[in-house]
């Protein structure tokens, strides 16, 4: 659905220069930490930036030439920017209902009332948690194939983003021909929703991995200096330096479990493998 | 087109009051001000469409607008029918005031506010671009000092021509041209300037990273 090629956008200070690949059917993560240029994609995907060399094809078409037709199949939650704050929930409706040819008014209003949004009430006047809510259920209230999530939940509670999620899941489960891009920095997020994930770090593409794959296969394994020194280091991706000795991060857990049993290992968690791939020292 | 128009007149139905309140003030002064009433009414009405892209730039809200199935041409083209619309509605509106007022359909009432509402386009074809490119703060002061700089330019011609001692008003009386075709030319020049005007903003627009 989503293919970018060698995309590249280049700042004073900052270059970005990543590909990556997202079929029909998954909901993909696109993690790292701040300013490692998730948003930068985000933009690029949606030709709110001109980049300075690659391609970006989305439901097999160059982005350059999207019209407004093609947009309809686009929802968008941007994390830094939403609605006029002067409007109300039903100015917000009354132009989504004008400008997307699938708006389902009877869904929007229903979820509405389910997430207690005021209609008439300003929107610069909601809480952070109040337009997080507002932004997703635009997003996902005119049949769109393709939903670009950036930091949906931030400002959500738990039972919000429990909400949320399931309203997402509904969405993927309606048709299986759908696909979601989101990125987050809170971990359950990734784990509850995502398919796969790709992490990017200073502008590049560090890890593709399933996010199935990285819970059952990768590990930290915590090792003293003498097991670190006799340590098979061929499966070890990344290590850091601790007050304790090393810590390791592996993608075979299973290995390191059967040929080193004394070694701590500990379960592969997504935040984990960000701090480890982003601050360890490659093997 | 029509979601961006919706958009725009539900953002600018918050300075209805306002505007009412303008109203009120043109129906309570002298009718002799016929003329300066409209003039209100018809810059309140063409500065619209400027504080809805105020509206639009407010607080990053420009990303997330353009994400929606718009083209950049579209907005740009929406914001000119905006203005040229609440433009010419109050026009109309303060017209209709000023010739209630007055109790008689006076020629030079409609005249006055044919030629606002033809100085307040080209103000308009000025300030959008400048708004787009600039935002409402930089854009404000560009206006004002090019507003400035023809009010002075004029200022020194006239002064020149007193001092050349040069009858400006008798030589285009001399030209004897007929009213309808000044107005025409006017008209013709205006829409110009205005297509002109879209077409910068287009080019600005479609520059822009968001």
């Amino acid at each position: 659905m989503l293919k970018i090629e060698n995309l590249r956008k280049d700042y004073p200070d900052f270059s970005l220069n990543c590909s990556l690949e997202i079929n029909r059917g998954s909901v993909t993560g696109l993690i790292g930490p701040n300013g490692a240029g998730k948003s930068t994609t985000f933009k690029a995907i949606l030709g709110l930036i001109a980049p300075d060399g690659g391609r970006i094809s989305l439901f097999g078409k160059d982005t350059r030439e999207f019209s407004a037709a093609d947009r309809q199949k686009i929802g968008v939650v941007l994390s830094d920017s939403g609605f006029s704050g002067y409007s109300s929930v039903d100015d917000a409706a009354a132009v989504l209902e004008n400008l997307y040819e699938k708006f389902d008014k009877a869904f929007f209003f229903d979820h509405l009332k389910k997430f207690e949004l005021p209609r008439a009430k300003k929107i610069k006047d909601f809480s952070t948690g109040m337009k997080a809510k507002l932004k997703v259920l635009a997003a996902i209230s005119h049949d769109a194939e393709f939903l670009i999530l950036d930091e949906p939940t931030t400002g959500l509670d738990v039972i919000a983003r429990d909400e949320l999620y399931l309203l997402l899941r509904e969405f993927m489960e309606q048709d299986p021909n759908r696909a979601i891009l989101i990125s987050s920095h809170i971990s359950s997020d990734l784990e509850t929703l995502c398919d796969d994930l790709f992490m990017i770090h200073q502008g590049k593409i560090i890890l593709y991995e399933d996010t199935d794959v990285i819970l059952s296969d990768y590990a930290l394994l915590k090792v003293d200096p003498s097991q670190f020194a006799a340590l098979d280091k061929r499966y070890i991706l990344r290590f850091k330096k601790e007050i304790y000795g090393y810590s390791c991060l592996t993608n075979q857990k299973r290995y390191y479990a059967e040929n080193y049993p004394g070694i701590t290992i500990e379960k592969g968690a997504i935040d984990e493998v960000i701090t480890m791939m982003i601050k360890g020292v490659e093997e | 087109m029509k979601g961006l128009l919706i958009k725009d007149f539900r953002l600018t139905k918050n300075q209805l009051l306002s505007i009412l309140v303008f109203a009120v003030i043109f129906v309570l002064i002298p009718s002799s001000y016929a003329a300066s009433g409209i003039g209100y009414m018809t810059i309140i009405g063409a500065m619209l469409p400027l504080s809805t892209i105020s509206y639009d730039q407010f607080d990053n809200g420009e990303p997330f607008l353009f994400s929606l199935p718009i083209t950049r041409k579209t907005y740009v083209v929406e914001k000119y029918l905006f203005g040229l619309t609440t433009g010419t509605a109050m026009c109309l509106s303060g017209t209709a005031i000023a010739i209630l007022r007055q109790g008689r359909f006076e020629f030079a009432t409609f005249a006055a506010a044919f030629s606002l509402l033809l100085v307040l386009f080209l103000l308009l074809s000025i300030m959008i671009p400048f708004q787009l490119k600039f935002g409402p703060e930089k854009s404000r002061y560009m206006t004002f000092g090019i507003v400035g700089l023809l009010t002075a330019a004029g200022f020194l011609f006239v002064k020149a021509a007193q001092f050349l001692k040069i009858d400006i008003s008798g030589a285009l009386n001399q030209l004897n041209i007929h009213p309808g075709l000044v107005t025409g030319a006017s008209g013709v020049f205006v829409i110009a300037v205005l297509l002109l005007s879209v077409k910068i903003s287009i080019n600005i627009m479609n520059r822009k990273d968001f």
